[in-house]
C-alpha cells in the first residue's frame, strides 16, 4: 500500500503532462515541425570576419568603402526557394498562389517549373515563408559574406568576369526557359558552396536600404538601418547587366515589389 | 529642318519625360536650330494651367465626361507664360534606358526583370526621381517643370485631355483598356491619335 502512493502520483503526473502536451504543444515540438517543413540543405558560415563592400577602383558609391565586418555564425539555404517548396507553403497555410509569369494557368498547374526559383513574391511573402520554416531572411551582410567568401572577391566564383553560359544574366525573357533550375551551375558556387548567388533571380534580404549604410554601419553584425523606404535586393537577375550581379552591388525595391526576377532564400542564426 | 512657325511642330505626342533648354534667348529669331531628334518645339507663349472650380457650373460648354472633376490642388486656372522649350515626343523607353545604364553603370530600375514591362519599346518603369534626373542629364537634357509638362500636354487653350475634352479608350492606355486586354504598359508610340494639341 505504501509503495503504491508514489506510483499513483507518478502515473497521474505523467498523464497530466501527456494531456497538456497535446493541448499546448511545447516549443521543441514546434521547431521539429518547422524544420521538416522546409527540408533544404543549409550551409554553415562560421563566425568571423569578411571583406564587405567595394574598394576604390570598382563598384558604385553606395557600396563603399570596403570594410572588415565580423558576423556571428549562421547558416543559409544552399538554394533559393523553389516553386515546389513555395507552393507547399502556400497550400499548407491556405494562401493565394503568386502570379504565374509563364502562362495564364495557375502556377501550380505549370509543368517543369518545380525546381526553378519562385518569383513574383513580395518582401513580406519572403519574410512569412522563412518564419513558417522556422528561419528568417538573411541580413545584407550575411548574404554578401555567403556569396563572395571572406576575401572580398568580385563574384561568387572569384574575380573573373561572368560568361553567358555559366551565369544567367543579360538575357531577355524566353518563357519557361528564362529562369534556370536552382543549383544547375555548381561551377559558380560561392567559396562556402552556396549556389546561384549571381544572376538568375535577385534575392530579398532583411535590411532597409540606405545609400550611406556601408559608410556608417557597425563592424559587428550589421542589421541595416532602423528605418527606410526600400528593402535591399541582392544578386541581380536574368535581365541584369554585369554591374548588378556582383555580390557587393546593392539592388533595392519597395517591399511590395513583385517581378519575374525577385526570389529569396532563408537563413538562421547558429546556436 | 523645321521652321518655328510650322504648325506641325506644335503637334506633339503628350507623354514626355525629358526636355531641352531652348530658345529662350533666341526668341522669335528665324535662325532657329534644328529640332533635336524625337523632340518637339513648344513655342513661347501663354497657356491655361489648372482648372477653375468656379467653372464647374458652366462645364456643359465642354463635353464633360464623368472623370471631369478637378481635384482640390488643380485650381485656380491661370494664364502662365513659358519661354520656348523642347520636349521629348515619347516617354523614355526601356531601350533608351538600357543605353543609359550600359554607358554609366547606373543600377537597373525596379521592374527591370518584369517581362511584361521591360520590353524594349515600352516606357521604362520603376524609376525613381533620381534615376529620371540622372537619365536626362546623361542625355544632355533635363526633366520638364510641371508647367512645361502641362502646357505640352494640353496646348494653350486648356484642353482637359491632350487631344481635346472627351475621354477615349482609343487615344490612351488607362482603366485597363476597358476591354480588359491591356493590363500593362504598351509601346510608347501606340496611340498616335492621343497626341496633344
Amino acid at each position: 500500500m505504501r509503495f503504491q502512493t508514489p506510483l499513483l502520483f507518478i502515473t497521474a503526473l505523467s498523464t497530466f503532462f501527456a494531456i497538456s502536451n497535446l493541448l499546448y504543444p511545447v516549443k521543441s515540438h514546434a521547431s521539429d515541425t518547422s524544420e521538416s517543413r522546409d527540408p533544404v540543405e543549409m550551409i554553415s558560415v562560421p563566425a568571423g570576419i569578411f571583406l564587405m563592400g567595394s574598394g576604390n577602383n570598382e563598384g558604385r558609391a553606395d557600396e563603399k568603402p570596403q570594410k572588415t565586418i565580423y558576423l556571428d555564425a549562421y547558416s543559409i539555404d544552399a538554394f533559393e526557394v523553389t516553386n515546389k517548396r513555395y507552393l507547399h507553403f502556400i497550400h499548407k497555410t491556405g494562401r493565394k498562389e503568386p502570379p504565374n509569369p509563364y502562362s495564364t494557368k495557375k502556377l501550380s498547374e505549370e509543368v517543369n517549373v518545380d525546381l526553378k526559383p519562385v518569383v513574383q513574391v513580395t518582401w513580406y511573402d519572403a519574410v512569412d515563408y522563412c518564419r513558417w520554416a522556422g528561419k528568417r531572411l538573411p541580413t545584407e551582410a550575411e548574404w554578401e559574406k555567403a556569396a563572395r567568401g571572406i576575401n572580398g572577391e568580385a563574384f561568387p566564383w572569384g574575380n573573373q568576369p561572368p560568361g553567358p553560359l555559366k551565369v544567367n544574366y543579360e538575357k531577355n525573357w524566353d518563357g519557361i526557359h528564362t529562369l534556370w533550375p536552382v543549383g544547375s551551375h555548381p561551377e559558380t558556387d560561392s567559396p562556402f558552396g552556396v549556389h546561384d548567388m549571381a544572376g538568375n533571380v535577385r534575392e530579398w534580404v532583411s535590411d532597409w536600404y540606405s545609400a550611406d549604410y556601408y559608410q556608417t554601419s557597425p563592424i559587428r553584425n550589421p542589421m541595416g538601418p532602423g528605418l527606410g523606404i526600400l528593402k535591399v535586393i541582392k544578386g541581380g537577375s536574368w535581365h541584369s547587366f554585369k554591374g548588378d550581379i556582383r555580390p557587393a552591388s546593392r539592388g533595392k525595391g519597395g517591399f511590395a515589389l513583385k517581378t519575374d526576377g525577385i526570389g529569396f532564400r532563408c537563413a538562421k542564426t547558429e546556436k | 529642318m523645321r521652321s518655328l512657325i510650322d504648325k506641325s511642330t506644335t503637334h506633339l505626342f503628350c507623354f514626355t519625360v525629358a526636355i531641352l533648354l531652348s530658345l529662350a534667348t533666341v526668341g522669335y529669331s528665324y535662325a532657329a536650330p534644328e529640332t533635336p531628334k524625337d523632340m518637339v518645339l513648344i513655342n513661347p507663349g501663354g497657356f491655361i494651367r489648372g482648372i477653375d472650380k468656379s467653372t464647374q457650373g458652366k462645364k456643359e460648354t465642354v463635353q464633360a465626361s464623368a472623370s471631369y472633376k478637378p481635384f482640390n490642388d488643380e485650381s485656380p486656372a491661370s494664364m502662365i507664360y513659358l519661354s520656348a522649350y523642347y520636349i521629348d515626343k515619347y516617354e523614355v523607353s526601356n531601350a533608351q534606358y538600357t543605353e543609359f545604364i550600359k554607358a554609366t553603370d547606373h543600377p537597373a530600375p525596379a521592374y527591370w526583370d518584369h517581362h511584361l514591362l521591360n520590353q524594349a519599346n515600352h516606357p521604362v518603369t520603376g524609376v525613381n526621381w533620381y534615376d529620371a534626373n540622372a537619365y536626362c542629364h546623361w542625355a544632355n537634357k533635363r526633366l520638364p517643370t510641371e508647367a512645361e509638362w502641362e502646357k505640352a500636354a494640353r496646348g494653350p487653350a486648356g484642353n482637359i485631355y491632350p487631344w481635346g475634352n472627351d475621354l477615349d479608350f482609343k487615344k490612351a492606355n488607362f482603366g485597363g483598356g476597358k476591354s480588359g486586354n491591356k493590363k500593362t504598359t504598351v509601346p510608347v508610340d501606340s496611340y498616335p491619335e492621343g497626341k496633344s494639341y
